[in-house]
């Protein structure tokens, strides 16, 4: 599903050059849930905006949903974005202007979905985050998680093939965040979705994903998991 | 992303900023109200004046006028062209006045003009749709009723003549047949002693005497000797036979301003002695006349005055029949040329055909026509110079709009990178701007049609009752008149310049990267 070869990413700041991806390798199979932990600036977001297409790899090879990102101009990216992934943020980036349903119908318009099509889906995606009684409320009525919720809402809608989520957990209490991993996996299961969670907890995403990767100064290592349980490191990269 | 969802985004984006969104309809209302309004009450006026004068009768006539026989392409080059070395644009002025002063020489001498004599009348008579052809006469005559006696001056008039019949106050217009009744002025009457109505009244049937004096040989020599004094003999437009002859013996092809004084009084010393050897003596005509009406000047009020280039016929004292004067003039006065004569004709449409004709036979004219040109030109300037402003509020309110949606884009930056994040193109981007200009300039122009033609339908009544007061009559038609291109003009227009002023904030969105945008929360 996801096939990462030899990724850079190198941004240039005045005279100095920044390597937020070094020589990154990956492979993650279709309906596979894997977690990138790692403290702040190790290159976890640069990894998911590389992933998600909004962003592109200074050099190397990336194929996701059988997209070859690399060989792909910007509207065929715009297009890859629309039809294969879904993106949860930590900050749920709804539009504070549309009502809960109205932001998640925004990616079925944006696909040129027929109105009575789009309905029907919108229901549907409030049933399966469990705010049908809250369609009609804007973001500043609800609650942080149920803003999380929409944002999940919106990623489903489309019936991507892989949903990235970006500290999803990052901005709710613990009671909340453990409700919305436990929706975030839910969902990923019922719609066989490659899921891949950047966090810095550790212990969540051991909870909820199947592979955990480690990121830092923008090399990954997957944590091998012993039949004792415990976690060791291998490369999984270099 | 499907143009429908795309144009129902902008709406929605409009809408949640109501006040900003309201300001930017009222500059576009305004420019687009301007635009339509100028051009319907230009249209409106235009037509009714049009329709106003078509259907009055002082407007269907045609002046014809004597032309110069020396045309500017009858003078050389090598007469004004200027050789010096001296500044272009002073060597150009010279050039011009060179120019005028040689053609105003040629047109001077003796036998340049081509005149309305009585063979012009004729073949002004002959023009199909002419009704009447009058020459201009002045008459001058000693006027006698009972004890009253004075000097006065008289001319001839069509009984079709426009305007007149109205402005009788005793006693009636003169017609086909009164070619021995004459019309007089109310001062006329007043300065004989006839002051009230029943005086008036009185006064219609009762006769007075004309004596036209025989002293044709003293004022043509007069008024021969003092054109020679101002260099200028064509002022004179009479064929007065022998006396031109005389001249043109004595000067030839000579232009006459550049005589000294000592050759001037030389020919007028040989010219005393020549006229009265050439000119015969008429006597004194007397005619008895009856007086068949008393007419008035035009109001300030009439519809005339504010025409009165074409509707002054009658001014003098007394008003002849045409064929009365014309015979009077030919016959004490010896002339046998007139300035001008006025063609009357059958309708408003053929005056373009009978100027056309007296144009062939190669005299001057003019009529109600260039009248109507000249205020046609004029609504229009005026129409220009509105039209000039209406497009500088539409410029200013484009600014005004491109300026609030750069603005938009600002506080929208965020939602432009969910919606690029979400697989959005570019172009769609591009597109939602353009549309909410679009919209903004949609609505304005639609709002300014129906503002328009509120105004227009309330205004009618005020304009009308305005302008009927002023000048007299009824006006038919819409003063206010929308074309439908206009109106679609006015839409186009705004529509345009709003999505225009939408491209640079549409550019500064689509250039939005989605990655930084959204950090922007």
């Amino acid at each position: 599903m996801i096939t990462a070869e030899h990724l850079c990413k190198t941004y240039q700041s005045n005279s100095n050059s920044i390597r937020a991806l070094d020589d990154l390798s990956l492979q993650i199979d279709a309906g596979q849930k894997v977690a990138v932990v790692g403290r702040s600036g190790s290159g976890k977001t640069t990894l998911l905006n590389i992933l998600s297409g909004l962003d592109r790899p200074t050099s190397g090879r990336l194929v996701v949903d059988g997209y070859n990102l690399s060989e792909l101009d910007s509207a065929q990216v715009a297009n890859f974005r629309m039809s294969s992934i879904g993106v949860i943020f930590q900050s749920f980036q709804l539009i504070p202007q549309r009502s809960a349903a109205e932001n998640i119908e925004l990616p079925l318009i944006i696909a040129g979905i027929s109105p009575a099509q789009r309905r029907k889906a919108v229901s549907q995606a409030l049933a399966e985050v469990g705010l049908q009684h809250r369609s009609n409320h804007f973001p500043f009525q609800l609650s942080g998680g149920e803003q999380q919720r929409v944002a999940i809402g919106r990623a489903l809608v489309k019936q991507p093939a892989v949903l990235l989520a970006d500290e999803p957990t990052g901005n709710l209490d613990s009671k909340t965040a453990n409700e919305i991993m436990e929706l975030v996996t839910r969902v990923s299961d019922d719609h066989s979705l490659t899921l891949v969670l950047i966090s810095h907890d550790q212990e969540l995403a051991k909870t909820y994903t199947q592979r955990q990767f480690t990121m830092d100064d923008g090399t990954l290592t997957e944590q091998a998991r012993d039949h004792l349980g415990d976690h060791t490191e291998k490369a999984a990269s270099k | 992303m499907r143009m429908l969802d795309i144009a129902k985004m902008a709406v929605h984006n409009l809408r949640r900023r109501p006040g900003r969104s309201l300001l930017n309809l009222l500059g576009i209302t305004l420019g687009a109200t301007t635009i339509l309004m100028t051009a319907a009450g230009s249209d409106g006026v235009k037509k009714s004046l049009h329709s106003l004068l078509e259907k009055s009768e002082f407007t269907r006539k045609v002046i014809a006028n004597y032309e110069s026989l020396v045309k500017e392409s009858d003078i050389e080059e090598s007469e004004w062209r200027i050789d010096a070395d001296i500044e272009p644009e002073r060597t150009e002025r010279l050039e011009k006045a060179l120019k005028n002063h040689v053609l105003r020489a040629k047109r001077r001498k003796v036998g340049q003009w081509r005149l309305i004599d009585s063979e012009a009348l004729k073949k002004f008579e002959g023009i199909e749709s002419a009704l009447d052809v009058v020459p201009a006469v002045r008459l001058n005559f000693d006027f006698v009723h009972g004890q009253f006696n004075q000097t006065a001056n008289g001319s001839g008039i069509s009984p079709n003549a426009f305007g007149l019949p109205e402005r009788i106050v005793a006693g009636e217009m003169i017609g086909e047949d009164d070619l021995d009744q004459v019309l007089i002025h109310e001062l006329l009457a007043y300065q004989m002693g006839f002051v009230t109505q029943e005086e008036l009244d009185s006064l219609i049937g009762s006769e007075i005497t004309a004596v036209f004096a025989a002293d044709r040989k003293k004022n043509e020599l007069s008024n021969l000797l003092s054109a020679l004094e101002n260099g200028d003999l064509a002022g004179l437009l009479e064929e007065q036979t022998e006396l031109l002859s005389a001249v043109k013996g004595l000067v030839g092809d000579t232009d006459l301003r550049t005589l000294t004084n000592t050759q001037k009084r030389l020919i007028r010393s040989s010219l005393k002695t020549m006229v009265p050897q050439t000119t015969k003596e008429p006597a004194d005509i007397e005619r008895t006349f009856k007086i068949k009406g008393v007419y008035h000047n035009i109001g300030d009020t009439d519809l005339f005055s504010i025409f009165k280039r074409f509707a002054l016929d009658p001014v003098q004292p007394v008003l002849f029949h045409f064929n009365t004067a014309t015979q009077l003039q030919l016959s004490t006065r010896g002339k046998k040329n007139f300035y001008s004569a006025t063609i009357y004709v059958d309708s408003f449409k053929n005056l373009q055909p009978v100027e056309n004709e007296i144009q062939q036979l190669g005299f001057r004219t003019s009529s109600a026509r260039d009248m109507l040109a000249e205020i046609d030109q004029r609504i229009d300037d005026i129409s220009k110079m509105i039209y000039f402003i209406a497009v500088s509020v539409l410029i200013v309110t484009a600014i005004a709009i491109s300026n609030a949606l750069i603005v938009s884009v600002m506080e929208r930056t965020q939602e432009f990178g969910i919606m690029k994040s979400l697989g959005a193109q570019t172009k769609h981007v591009v597109w939602l701007m353009l549309f909410e200009g679009a919209l903004l300039g949609a609505a304005g122009s639609a709002l300014a049609v129906l503002l328009s033609l509120a105004i227009g339908k309330f205004g009618q009544g005020y304009l009308r009752q305005y302008i009927e007061g002023r000048v007299n009559q009824s006006i038919s038609g819409d003063l206010i008149s929308f074309s439908p291109i206009w109106i679609v003009i006015a839409i186009l227009a705004a529509m345009i310049v709003c999505s225009l002023a939408s491209v640079i904030p549409a550019w500064r969105a689509a250039r939005l990267d989605p990655v930084i945008a959204m950090r922007k929360n």
